[in-house]
Parts: C-alpha cells; structure tokens; sequence
C-alpha cells in the first residue's frame, strides 16, 4: 500500500501534467469500480432525488448550476463525481477558495476516505473562507434548535428549526457561534393569498444561509417572542466535521420551497441524517413538522447513547420578564406596577424597598417588560426606559441569578398528528367513529412551547357511521383558539382571547346530516387562575351559507373553563347558546364536558359529553398520536 | 552603513504599519461601512415573513461584494454587534454584566480579567441621551481602550 501511494506521489512531483493526469485517471477508475456514484452517501451530498415512476433515475433537489462540476451532473452521479474528481487535481489559481477542495468540501473529504491514497497526492489548498467562518479547531458540538410556534404568520405556526455550530474557542460567547437557517426567499409586501398559494405549490425558492447565532437570538427571541430550545447532539469530532462541511456547501444553495413538506424541518433532518443513520424525516407523509424532528431526534440512540445530550433553554424577552416577574416579592410587584401606572416614572416608588438588590430586581423586570409591551416601537421604547436605565445605573452592580432551566421540554409534548378511534352513543344508538388531524394540538392536549391553553388544528376530519353508513361527520381545515393569558395582570400583560376556524359540520339542532360550511370568529376575555386553570367567555359569530333554513350569520355565546386536576387529566367544562336571528331557528342551550386523560407523548383517552337540550351523546376514544 | 540602512528602513516600515493601524483606526464603521443602513429588518412581521434571509453570507463574501478589507475586521464585527444589540448591551451595562456585553468586549479582543474594570467605565461614562446610541457607545469604548487598557485588548 504504501509504495503505491509513494509511487503516486512521486508521480504527481515530477511536474508533467501528464503524470497528474494519469493520477487522475487512477483515481477515476478506483472510484468507477468501486461504484462510488451508486453510494447512498454520495447520492446524500448531491441531494440526488429518485424519480418517482423510474427509480433508477435521479435529479438533485438543488437548483443552482454551480453546484455541479460536470455540465449533466444534475442527473449523472456517476459524471459528477468523475468531474468532482478533476476538480480536485485542477492548479489551484490566485483564489484558493474558488478552488473544487473548498468549494466542495465535503465532497473532497468523503473521497479522500473513499479512495486510497487521494488525501496525500491532490493538490492542497487553504480554505481561508471556511477556516473563517467554522474556525474547525474550535468546534465542539452541534445544536438543533426549535424556535416555538408563533401566531405572527402561518408559516411560522408550527415553529422552527435551525442548526447551531458550537465553538469552544474561549474568547467567543453563544451568541458568536455559527448558526445554519432555512427558509424561503419571499419578496417584501408580498400579497397574502400569493404567499399562501406560492408557499403550498412551489412558487417560491428557499435557501440555506448563515449568522451568528444573536442574529437569531434578536429575530426570534426578542422580536418575535418565541423561546429557543437548544438540543446538544451527540455527536463525534469527525460527524461534526463532516456536518459542518456539507453545510459550508449548501450555504446560498436553493431548493424548490414548499411550506408543507420541503420546508426547514424537511431539509434540518435531511442534513442530519447524513450522520446520523436514523429516519428523521417523513417518507410518505405529505407534510413535515420541525417538532417531529424533536421527537425522532429524542427517540433516537447513536453510538449506544441518547443522541440528545443536553438541553438549554433561550428563553424570549417575555419570557424572561415573566420569570423576573414571579420572583418579585408582593412589595417588588405592586413597585413594579406603580411605576408602569406612572408612565415608568421611578418617583419615590422603589425607596420603600428596603435593598439595593431589591430595586434593582424591579428595575431589570421593568426592562423587559417595556421591551415586550413597546414591540416594533423602538422610539418610545427609548424614551421610556431612559430613566429606569438612570435608576438602574445608580445602583450598585450586583451578582446576575441564573435563568433557571426547565423541567418540561418540546420532545415531550404530544405529537402532533393523531388518529384517533370513538365510539358514541347517542339517542340508545351506538355510533363508531374515526379522526384524523394532520396537526397540531387541541385545548386539551398536554404540550410545552407553545402558548398555554391554546388550540392549533389543521385538517381535521372525522368520520361516523350513521343510517347510510360511514360519513363525514366534521371537517375543519383550520381552527386557531388563543386565549392570551395575563401571567401577571399588568396593563401590556393581557389581551382578548380569540378564535378562528373554517370548516364543515352540522350547524343546527336535531338535524345531524344538515351539514354546512362555515367560517367562525371569536373574541372574549380569559383569565387563568394558578397554574393549572383558566376560566373564559366568548362570543363567536359564524358565517355559513344561507339558506330555507338559514341565514347567513349565526352567533354563539360561550362560558368555560379549563383545568388540569392532574398532569395526566385535563377536564374542560363549556356552557354555550346557538342564536339564530332573523331565522325559523329557535335559539337553544348546550354544554360539553370534555376530558383528556394521559400524558404521553404517543397517546391518550378521552372521555366527552355533549348535550344540547335533551340530547345527550358520550364519547370514549383513544387517540394515537405519531 | 548596514547598520543605518536597517534602521531606516525599520523607521520606514513602521512609519508605513502606523499608517495603515492609523488609516484603520480612522475608519467610522457607521459612514464607511454602511452599518446602521444594512442587513438587519427589526420590523417584525416582516423578518417573520422571510423567516430568515437576514444573510446570505458566503455569496457576498466569496464573490467580494464588501469590497472594503477595513470593514471586515473584528473591529467593525464589533460595531456591527453593538448596532444589532444596543439594547441589550445598554441593559447589561447599567446592570453590570451579561452575556451581549461580554461578547461585545471579546469582539474588541479584552482579556476577560479587564472585563469588570472596562464595565465600571462605562458605566460611569454611558451617555443615555445620546440619539445615536451604538455607534457613541462605540467610541466611548474605544477611547476606554485607548487609554487604559490597551495592552489587554487586541482590537485597538
């Protein structure tokens, strides 16, 4: 072996091109019959994709010419690694970063594992760009990390993901390591029906692109709101590298966006399964969600171990608030509250406070506080917290309390879509039914990280038999309750809570297979008390088309609660009233009762009654979530 | 003669360095550079919309679209920093300390041993009225540097 690889060496220093040619050449023929273009992982780096009907074709997912070194290597492999493999011998010019090596790092990398004598015969060349941007000798980890769910914009709903290079270089903090993002190049004040119809049938592109990881601290965390979880991989030195290397490639590359499947959770995964030999993305499944990806991460062992190795929390601005907020005593707080009631004049509000440590704690609540109330209005953040800052600045500096941890992480949430089995009866009649909900939680699913007491669903059918057989019961493409609960009571600490929904069902009494569209909206006040409850009342109005016996507009009024007596039961109590005005209708009454017990992640019972009037139907089901 | 050969070219070599720090030292991330115009949407809904976007790195880098090697410094990595941050920054320095903070100092290139002495200057010099806060924090600190703690801080 090794007077081959000397022989070859000394082959490629005699200087004649046609030595490193016929090097070349070696190297091509030891990858042609060792079929290297047939190797999953090759296939993996080029983001080569099966055709759907002839699977012996391929296409890479990427659509930037320059990513392929040979003029078909788009759909030839086994052209593009031969063309790699030129690349790789060519002189390196005045840039060595434009050079095959470093543009396509990972590639070289895994070839020179591949093929036996290649890391010591080709041509070498600095990748300053890279060196920069990784500093490889510094790297200690990777993080996955869940940006929570945010209400802002749809394509934010179901949360985020993105990827966090950790560096052990002691002269840089977290928020200067290398971040890795995903996601769609949108235009700015781009329609919103076009970015919903682009976004769903591939109209736009997407794109990996970098930043220090503040950039995302400030995106998400502070001007967003949504809490950042942290999940150390673990992984070795080598699958850190090779991670880092087939980033470095992909960073500016562009992929066909689809928001439901091809979305970040969708390439996150398809980049960690390079190195982790484990299903972390859907196959057949028409949609992928970035907490899936949590899931199959925290189910998943590598190397023997938990591939999860640590998990940290960056909590968001209001977050934070609402920590520094509970750990304010009864004093603190009603100082904290005379100074917002006071336009944030300090006054004389924090002398009864008998330490310095105590006004400061108000003080640095008070921060957070402007900055979370006063969102996307920087000019009277300012001016609000000049004198506070002043305040603060006259006080002495004094030891920082760690944010603590938590105890409850996103994995361990249920997940989020769900079939689930019932059996009903109603009127002496047992009724079987089936639900499937593609996504995301209900109000009385067991969750972390998204916004207490709130409901998410998409696509949400169920089927019943009846007289005629098995029919759609209900369909309801989307409904989204946020009951905006005050942690604290405090003027920009509360807001109404609402609701909305667009679907299919029966609309009015005694009439089951009178089944309408509908679109709903709601808006009403909740209020949680202690931890484990919110009371609320709400009033929907409801559209639907009018018809002999409708009309056009419908209104509900509701009054609830929701508790959890028990981490494993949740129960939800709801009273309402159907108004049916300027209609034949007559208005009636109903409640519901409605209980979900267990809190795994992969299942739970629920038990529910609903009765209008005299009609009372109970339902048991179990519920499979995956 | 060697010998006055070598130091006249020595003078002539650090004169021409002392330019080149000076001509550095000379440059305002904020008018040069362009800092407070570029990359960093605060509004909202709009980062969320693109939900990212904020950097196309290695396209711009690679094909030399900042053309200007003054500007890829840590020294304006620093003032880039301070621009995203001040906020924050603002906050841990009343405060003392934090993480925005420390990274910030770390980007000036301080040993972390002058860190609690640079913050108890610049507490005592933090100008809260300022309109233009990053970019007077900045020169504030820089001058703290400059003037007492030059040989702990690389980036000066």
């Amino acid at each position: 072996m090794m007077i081959r690889i000397w022989l070859l060496i000394f082959l490629l220093t005699s200087s004649l091109s046609l030595a490193q040619a016929s090097v070349l050449e070696h190297f091509q023929q030891q990858a042609d019959s060792l079929q290297l273009h047939h190797d999953p992982y090759w296939h993996a780096l080029l983001h080569y994709k099966k055709h759907r009907l002839n699977t012996q074709r391929v296409r890479s997912e990427i659509l930037d010419d320059d990513f392929f070194l040979a003029s078909d290597g788009r759909t030839n492999p086994a052209s593009e690694l031969q063309a790699t493999l030129a690349a790789i011998f060519q002189d390196i010019n005045e840039d060595p970063n434009q050079h095959a090596s470093c543009r396509f790092i990972a590639r070289t990398h895994w070839l020179e594992k591949k093929l036996t004598g290649l890391a010591e015969v080709r041509p070498r060349s600095a990748c300053t760009l890279f060196e920069q941007w990784a500093e490889p000798e510094y790297l200690d980890s990777v993080s996955l990390v869940f940006a929570s769910g945010y209400l802002g914009n749809p394509a934010s709903f179901y949360g985020h993901i993105l990827l966090k290079l950790n560096s052990n270089n002691p002269v840089k903090t977290h928020l200067q390591h290398q971040s890795l993002n995903y996601g769609a190049a949108v235009p700015d004040q781009e329609n919103p029906v076009a970015y919903i119809v682009k976004g769903l049938f591939g109209g736009y592109q997407s794109t990996f692109s970098y930043g220090e990881f503040y950039k995302n601290s400030l995106t998400y965390g502070e001007h967003e709101l949504r809490d950042l979880w942290e999940y150390q991989l673990n992984l070795t030195e080598g699958e850190v590298l090779q991670l880092t290397y087939h980033a470095w490639e992909l960073i500016g590359r562009h992929h066909t966006y689809y928001f439901l499947k091809e979305n970040c959770a969708f390439r996150m995964a398809q980049l960690l399964e390079l190195i982790i030999d484990a299903r972390l993305k859907p196959d057949l499944q028409p949609w992928a969600m970035p907490i899936s990806v949590f899931h199959a991460v925290s189910g998943t062992e590598h190397h023997g171990q938990p591939l999860i190795k640590a998990i940290k929390l960056h909590p968001s601005r209001q977050h934070r608030f609402y920590q520094k907020y509970q750990q304010l005593n009864a004093v603190q707080q009603q100082a904290l509250a005379a100074i917002i009631h006071h336009d944030f004049r300090v006054h004389g509000f924090l002398e009864p406070l008998p330490s310095s440590e105590q006004q400061a704690q108000v003080l640095e609540a008070l921060f957070d506080y402007i900055e979370f109330a006063y969102l996307g209005e920087p000019e009277v953040i300012k001016q609000k917290k000049q004198g506070l800052l002043q305040a603060r600045l006259m006080l002495p500096v004094l030891p920082l309390a760690p944010f603590p941890q938590p105890e409850q992480f996103p994995h361990q949430s249920t997940r989020p879509s769900m079939w689930q089995l019932q059996a009903s009866h109603k009127s002496d009649k047992f009724i079987p039914g089936v639900r499937f909900r593609a996504a995301y939680y209900d109000l009385l699913t067991a969750q972390t990280g998204q916004p207490p007491f709130s409901a998410l669903g998409m696509f949400d059918v169920t089927l019943a038999r009846e007289e005629q057989g098995f029919v759609i019961q209900q369909f309801e493409l989307l409904r989204i309750e946020q009951m905006n609960l005050s942690a604290t009571g405090l003027p920009a600490d509360s807001g109404f809570a609402w609701k909305v929904a667009l679907g299919y069902r029966p609309l009015i009494r005694h009439c089951s297979d009178c089944r309408h569209l509908y679109a709903e909206g709601g808006l009403g006040k909740a209020i949680r008390f202690q931890e484990y409850g919110i009371v609320y009342a709400m009033l929907d109005g409801r559209l639907h088309p009018a018809g002999e016996q409708l009309n056009l507009v419908s209104a509900v009024g509701r009054l609830g609660a929701i508790v959890d007596i028990h981490p494993g039961w949740r129960s939800q109590l709801e009273l309402g009233w159907n108004s049916y005005t300027q209609s034949g209708y007559q208005s009636y009454g109903w409640y519901r009762w409605h209980n979900r017990f267990g809190q795994s992640p992969d299942w739970d019972i629920r038990l529910s009654v609903d009765t209008i009037q005299d009609a009372t139907q109970w339902t048991l089901s179990y519920s499979r979530y995956w | 003669m060697k010998k006055l050969l070598a130091v006249a070219s020595l003078i002539v070599a650090s004169a021409t360095v002392s330019t080149t720090i000076q001509a550095e030292e000379q440059i305002n991330p904020w008018t040069h550079c362009g800092i407070g115009a570029m990359i960093f949407d605060k509004n909202a809904t709009a980062a969320a919309i693109s939900n990212i976007i904020w950097d196309l790195g290695t396209t711009a880098v690679s094909s030399n679209i900042s053309s200007k090697d003054a500007c890829k410094g840590q020294r304006v990595a620093a003032a880039q920093f301070l621009q995203d941050t001040i906020a924050q920054v603002e906050e841990e320095t009343v405060i003392g300390e934090g993480v925005h903070l420390t990274t910030v100092l770390n980007l000036m290139g301080c040993d972390a041993a002058v860190h609690p002495a640079l913050i108890g200057e610049m507490r005592s010099q933090l100008d809260l009225n300022t309109e233009a806060k990053a970019e007077t924090y900045f020169t504030q600190l820089e001058a703290s540097i400059a003037v007492n703690y030059a040989a702990q801080c690389a980036v000066i």
